[in-house]
Parts: C-alpha cells; structure tokens; sequence
C-alpha cells in the first residue's frame, strides 16, 4: 500500500465532479490500488446530505435492488433462447418451454409407451403391427389432449388467465407437444417387424386436429378419449378383418386429410369457444 | 467498515453462491464506481444501469478475474464497458470529458501544490483540445479499445486513433518544449 493518498480536497472535488482532468485521472488511477482511499469516497458520497449536485449519481440501494432481482431470476434456457432466436417472441418461447413435453416425466412417459409397443410387437409381425397402428397415431392427439386440460396441466391455469389468445396458445402448445411426439413415434417405427410405412402420421394429424377442434365443445381429454374409443374399434375391427394395415388404404388416407382440414376450419371458426379454465378448476 | 476479507476472498464467496459477498463486494466499489463512470456520462439512468449490469455480471461469472492484479481495476473494466454497451445507440447522452472548471482562481499555495504533485504533464493536458482529452481518457486512461472508444464518444474509429495519435505527438511537443 501506497504511502501517498489523495487528499481530502481532492477527493471531495473528484466526488463532486469539479476536478480537473489530470488531477481526476491521478485520483482515479490512485483509487484502483488503493481501498483506504475507495472507503473514503464512499463515505463521502454517502455524507453527501444532498445529490442536489449530484444528480448524475445513483441510488444505490435501488439498484442494489435491481441486481438481486436480475441475479434471482431464474436464467433462460438454452432452448428457449434458441427460440428466441429463431424470431418466437419471447412469451411465446416461454410458453412453448412450460409445455410438458420438455419435461423429463413427460418425455420419459412418451418413450416408455413406445418402447412397449416395440417389445409387444416382437410376439408376432401381424398382432405387433396391430397394436403399434392402433397405440401410435392415438400418442399424439393424447399427448396434445394432456398438455392442455388444465385439471392436469397446472401450468396452464396461470397461462389462461393472462391475456394471451387461447388460440394461439392452444396451436402453440400442440406444436410443441408434436415436436417432441411425433419425432418420438416416428423413430420407434423402424423397430417394428413388418413394413409400417409413415403413412400412420396422416390419421394422428387428423386425431389432433379432431381433438382441438372437439375442445370447443367439450373439455380436449373426453374428446381425445372418444377419439381413442373409436379409433381402437376400427382397428380391432380392421385386424378381425384382415390386416390393420387396411387402415393405411389409400381410400381411408384421403379420409384422413378431410378430417385434418375440417377440424382446421371448424377451430377457426369457433376459436372463441376454446375452454377457458373456470376460477377454482373446471370448465367454462 | 468491518474486514470480512480481501475483495479476492469475496469474490471467492461469490463464486460460491455468497450473496452476502457480493453485497459487500458492492458496498465497498459502488460508490468510487458510480461517480468514475458519472465522471464519463451525465446520465444518471446509465450510470445506474451500467452499475446494475456490473454486479450482475461479478456474480454470474467471477472467475472472469485471474487473481492477478487488482479487484477494483478488474470491476471497472467490466463498468466502462457495461457504459459503453448501455449508451450503444444513444446519442442523447452526452458523454463528458470536459469536468466543470473550479469556479475559483485556485490560490498561489495550491498551484504550487499543483505543479508539485502533477508536474509538466498535468499542464500538458490541460492544453490538449476537449475531444483529444476525452479520446486520451477512454483510451489510454479507462483503457478501452479503439473501436469501445469510438462507441462511446459517437465517432468513427478512425477518428480515435487519429486524435490518439496527435495527443500524444502534441503532449509530447509539449513537455519537449517545457511549460512555463
């Protein structure tokens, strides 16, 4: 430590801002190395009893404030800076990060239904074919269901409640839950003996369709559930007949796509109808 | 003030996950920080911004500091350049290299004073042009880079180091020709 400090008039002049360059520049170099004289300025500009003159000087105690604020905030991820940065609005990324198929449970859950599938389907080509076309494009339309019925979803109560378009949060939400779903399904395919071409993704693209444009009747996991009852009739009745796979003839496939559509057109038709959560749980 | 440690150890703590170090670490340097970077900016949001931003940036990455040299220096440099990214795109803020002149006639005694601890060079500079001092300050003095300075200033680059160059060529005309 330095013997040399600056004096009080200094320090009082550089404090008040009334110093001249070389002087100031000797002070600030001397304040770097020097924590006797820091603790001095400190004390000096706390004693000041007004920052009348000083108007230029913080408050320290609210920015002190701020910086835990900022520092307590739970970062940002990486993937919703990523979506950030592909141009998503950032209450938007945030809204796709909150839904559950990012979570862990809710992935794990996916992957564990598909690897049943996959092992049940190793007991024979045409019952493993049966049940995969039968669980598979079902995984989707329920997985959209899930992420917004908000007796089980209890992010989305708060979410509801902001003023946000439940449209948009609704498509927002199934985008993301068929980003990771889909994905997920379709890796499991390959697995399957027998030729399960993708064409199982046309009728789940209408399921989820169906599904969001049902909730504007009724809540989206009854309709997923009836989705999922008539579906599995169709195909057990399909297997008694033949083949599952009759389901993916191509006169059905046509059927499918009308299905996607009509559901698109009746969502936007009646997307002021999408459920609002009742306050203390239940539908409106 | 009550001795918990050298700002190293503190930010050791902080390192740790210690808010309690960083509180003192900004008890101790907000202040002689606030009124450096207000010596550069007349904008009291800035200033508070760029002192927010500061500490944030000490707790979220405080091995950004080797243990070499001083804490304080180590703390201003992320200051200055918390200023500069702050007032990046604002021209309303005018950014003040030219202290106040003292409104009094400093007395003969501390002139000599004056002359005593400053010598030639503090002449030297006070006879360099406003813009050249202000290049030398956030430069050579607050140690910025070309291209922060001229950020901060709102001149082109080339700028800056051109007055770098001809206030140094002009301090050292200067002090070769001594001052009266």
């Amino acid at each position: 430590m330095s013997a040399w400090h600056v004096d009080d008039d200094a320090l009082a002049r550089w404090v008040d801002g009334t110093e001249t360059f070389a002087r100031a520049a000797s002070s600030e170099a001397h304040l770097l190395v020097c924590a006797p004289c820091r603790t001095r300025v400190a004390a000096a500009v706390r004693a000041q009893p007004s920052r009348g003159e000083r108007a230029e000087l913080p408050e320290f105690e609210a920015v002190w404030g701020n910086v835990r604020d900022v520092i307590e905030l739970p970062r940002v991820s990486a993937f919703e800076r990523l979506l950030r940065r592909v141009g998503l609005p950032p209450a938007d990324a945030r809204l796709v990060t909150l839904a559950p198929s990012f979570r862990a449970p809710w992935l794990a859950g996916i992957l564990l239904v598909l690897a049943f599938v996959v092992v049940a389907a190793q007991f024979g080509p045409g019952r493993g074919q049966a049940i995969f076309l039968m669980v598979a494009p079902l995984l989707p339309c329920l997985a959209v269901a899930l992420s917004y019925d908000p007796s089980i979803e209890p992010a989305l109560e708060t979410e509801l409640a902001t003023p946000y378009p439940a449209l948009r949060l609704v498509l927002l939400r199934s985008l993301a839950v068929l980003g990771i779903g889909l994905p997920a399904a379709a890796a499991a395919s390959p697995f399957l003996p027998g030729n399960v071409s993708y064409l199982w993704l046309l009728p789940s693209l209408g399921f989820v369709g169906c599904v969001l444009a049902a909730s504007t009747w009724t809540t989206p996991l009854s309709a997923a559930a009836g989705i999922s009852v008539a579906w599995f009739l169709i195909v057990v009745g399909t297997a008694l007949a033949g083949s599952a796979h009759a389901v993916l003839r191509p006169a059905y496939l046509g059927g499918y796509l009308t299905l996607a559509a009509a559901s698109v057109v009746v969502l936007l038709a009646r997307h002021r109808h999408l459920r609002q959560p009742q306050e203390g749980g239940g539908w409106v | 003030m009550t001795d918990v440690g050298s700002d190293a150890t503190l930010l050791a703590g902080v390192g740790a996950g210690d808010l309690g170090a960083l509180r003192e670490l900004y008890d101790r340097h907000a202040p002689w920080l606030s009124v450096r970077l207000a010596r550069r900016c007349n904008d009291r949001e800035a200033v508070a911004d760029a002192l927010q931003d500061t500490f944030v940036a000490v707790w979220r990455k405080p091995t950004g500091f080797h243990g070499d040299g001083e804490v304080a220096a180590w703390i201003w440099g992320i200051a200055v350049r918390r200023l500069v990214s702050r007032l990046r795109g604002r021209r309303d803020v005018i950014v003040s290299a030219e202290p106040p002149e003292p409104a009094s006639v400093p007395a003969a005694e501390e002139q000599v004073l004056v002359a005593v601890e400053y010598g030639d060079v503090g002449q030297a500079m006070a006879r360099l042009s406003p813009q050249m001092r202000a290049v030398i300050q956030v430069v050579v003095l607050d140690g910025l880079t070309a291209k922060e300075a001229a950020r901060l200033l709102h001149i082109p680059e080339s700028t800056v180091k051109t007055r770098l160059s001809r206030a140094k060529a002009q301090l050292r005309a200067t002090l070769a020709e001594g001052v009266v």
